[in-house]
């Protein structure tokens, strides 16, 4: 079956691939997503929409379904019910959609330099049986430029600092031509200098019109730079403004028994998110 | 006097014209081995390669049984076995949610204990069970050449054909979901390429040490440079020259030419991991 599927799809690549895009439509639309494991459910009847050129933040504990989620969005994994829809139509249709995976997932030892990743981006659309052509060097130099990555070109990709290696992921995005982009704990492990660098690119790519849905641990940034934030943990527990989304009975319904609360004459001091490095954070 | 007789001693086995052919076989399969072997490496797919040359086994029995002695016969039924071990190892990971080693593993095990059932249940075979286990090169005939030519060819034109693809799939097996990539396809197929190079080497190095050829020269060459295309050039140009050396030092020692040529990529793997690590000290010390 999956075989079938994809000699269909291999033909398509062969001709050319465009998706038809209902832009009237949100980028973004999932219907009662549900999906389950055998070891049990990681998303529980999750309905949402996000809109063209949107900046949003994903936050809730660990294994609250982050990735479950952007792997259902990107089209890797089937969900087990409900509808997810990219511009109306099926993710696996769609090349448009980028996945940014966590630095701790990546091979940094593979023998790769920075141009050969964000050439990957291109693959897809160079097709099979295809060489890269002019416009495909152009669209990676492109990137590169875009992410700042011009310099380090022929760098192997362990021998970049961490934010340099979120960019180079961006900057394959980038190549891919991705109108969404879904990064997976981008800020995770990088210093202050190189957040605030990372998180200047992302203001720019929205403002060029490119949707961001991020997944963090750090309820404050969430808090402080993103206007929309999801709060997820298997099910939907709020979407809104940060205002809206991450107070009191929300994070406790979130978080549970990993959150601190304390109260301040300022407003509010949650200590807690145990799960990632520690440290403490305010919302 | 002294140039005269280097030159003897390199040229002396090529007037046997079964050396001739046996260092053109190891040459080849030692190059189509190596590329093919560069994505093994990168895949961490090493217990995948060995297994699947000792499932070969009792095609080759059988193979011989029904084809009497034809080496067609031979070649075909041990690729059928190789893909059918192959899609099987798959198949059961994939369906009953073990681990793929544990699958590996299995199918491994049985069927090369078939192999041997079969073939001790055959007097006659037990000269040619070392034949299968450890190859015997110098018995390459013209037609097997052909044949190893054509396949092996195949195998590099489809790697040359689809490298972009296989590519990406090594490095980051989302990325080439997210760009739809055929990626079960693309799987089926580097399977089907390791098989297909397995068994055109079988006469070289013979089942048991198969693995030696996928992961050696590759494993070597990742320690010389950085760069993935040439990482596959030093791997081939490093199996080709440890197929020349492996068969001088069968020659003139009188050692099993599979066994020689595996260890002579074992040697110039050793070599080049020392050469490193006093390169890396010799850097440390510099750079304090």
């Amino acid at each position: 079956m999956t075989l079938i599927r994809e000699i269909r799809q291999a033909r398509w690549s062969l001709n050319g691939y465009r998706a038809v895009h209902d832009t009237a439509r949100p980028i973004v639309r999932a219907v009662d997503l549900t999906v389950t494991y055998e070891s049990g459910p990681a998303l529980d009847r999750v309905s949402f929409e996000v809109y063209k050129g949107e900046r949003l933040a994903v936050v809730g504990p660990n294994g609250a379904g982050k990735s479950t989620l952007f792997k259902v969005i990107a089209g890797i994994l089937q969900p087990t019910a409900g509808r997810i829809e990219i511009y109306g139509g099926v993710p696996g249709e769609h090349i448009c959609v980028a996945y940014v995976p966590q630095r701790s997932v990546v091979d940094w030892r593979f023998p790769v330099t920075v141009y050969d990743v964000v050439m990957m981006g291109r693959v897809g659309r160079i097709g099979l049986l295809r060489r890269p052509g002019r416009e495909d060097h152009q669209k990676v130099q492109q990137a590169l430029a875009r992410v700042g990555l011009s310099d380090f070109v022929s760098r192997q990709i362990a021998q970049l600092s961490g934010g340099q290696q979120q960019r180079m992921f961006l900057a394959r995005a980038l190549a891919q031509e991705a109108e969404l982009m879904l990064l997976d704990e981008p800020f995770t492990g990088l210093d202050l200098p190189s957040q605030n660098d990372l998180l200047d690119l992302l203001e720019r790519l929205q403002r060029e019109g490119i949707t961001l849905m991020i997944s963090l641990h750090d309820l404050n940034l969430a808090a402080q730079h993103f206007t929309r934030v999801m709060l997820l943990n298997r099910s939907l527990i709020a979407l809104g403004s940060p205002q809206e989304v991450l107070n009191t009975q929300t994070l406790l319904a979130a978080y549970g028994g990993q959150l601190h609360i304390l109260s301040e004459q300022v407003g509010q001091v949650v200590l807690g998110d145990t799960c990632c490095d520690g440290g403490e954070h305010g919302a | 006097m002294e140039g005269n007789t280097v030159l003897d001693v390199l040229l002396q086995p090529f007037q046997y014209a079964f050396m001739v052919r046996g260092v053109l076989a190891a040459i080849l399969v030692g190059v189509v081995c190596a590329v093919v072997g560069t994505f093994v490496v990168l895949r961490g797919m090493a217990f995948f390669g060995d297994a699947l040359a000792h499932t070969i086994l009792p095609g080759l029995a059988v193979g011989y049984l029904v084809g009497g002695g034809s080496r067609e016969a031979l070649f075909w039924w041990a690729l059928g076995t190789a893909v059918l071990s192959a899609v099987s190892i798959g198949t059961l990971s994939r369906k009953l949610h073990l681990k793929e080693d544990t699958a590996i593993g299995i199918i491994f095990a049985g069927m090369f204990a078939l192999g041997v059932a079969l073939i001790s249940s055959v007097r006659s075979y037990s000269v040619d069970l070392a034949h299968f286990l450890f190859g015997d090169i110098l018995a390459v005939r013209a037609s097997d050449l052909a044949r190893s030519a054509i396949f092996g060819g195949t195998v590099l034109l489809l790697l040359y054909a689809f490298y972009k693809e296989f590519a990406v799939l090594s490095f980051d097996p989302i990325l080439a979901a997210t760009l739809r990539l055929p990626v079960h396809l693309l799987d089926l197929l580097l399977v089907i390429l390791i098989a297909v190079a397995i068994v055109v080497s079988l006469q070289t190095v013979g089942v048991a040490l198969m693995v030696a050829m996928l992961v050696t020269p590759a494993a070597t060459a990742s320690l010389l440079t950085r760069r993935l295309p040439l990482i596959m050039l030093w791997a081939a140009v490093i199996a080709a020259f440890s197929g020349v050396i492996g068969l001088y030092f069968s020659y003139y020692f009188n050692i099993a030419s599979g066994a020689a040529i595996v260890l002579t990529c074992t040697l110039i793997f050793i070599l080049v991991s020392f050469m490193r690590a006093v390169r890396e000290k010799l850097i440390r010390v510099s750079v304090a």
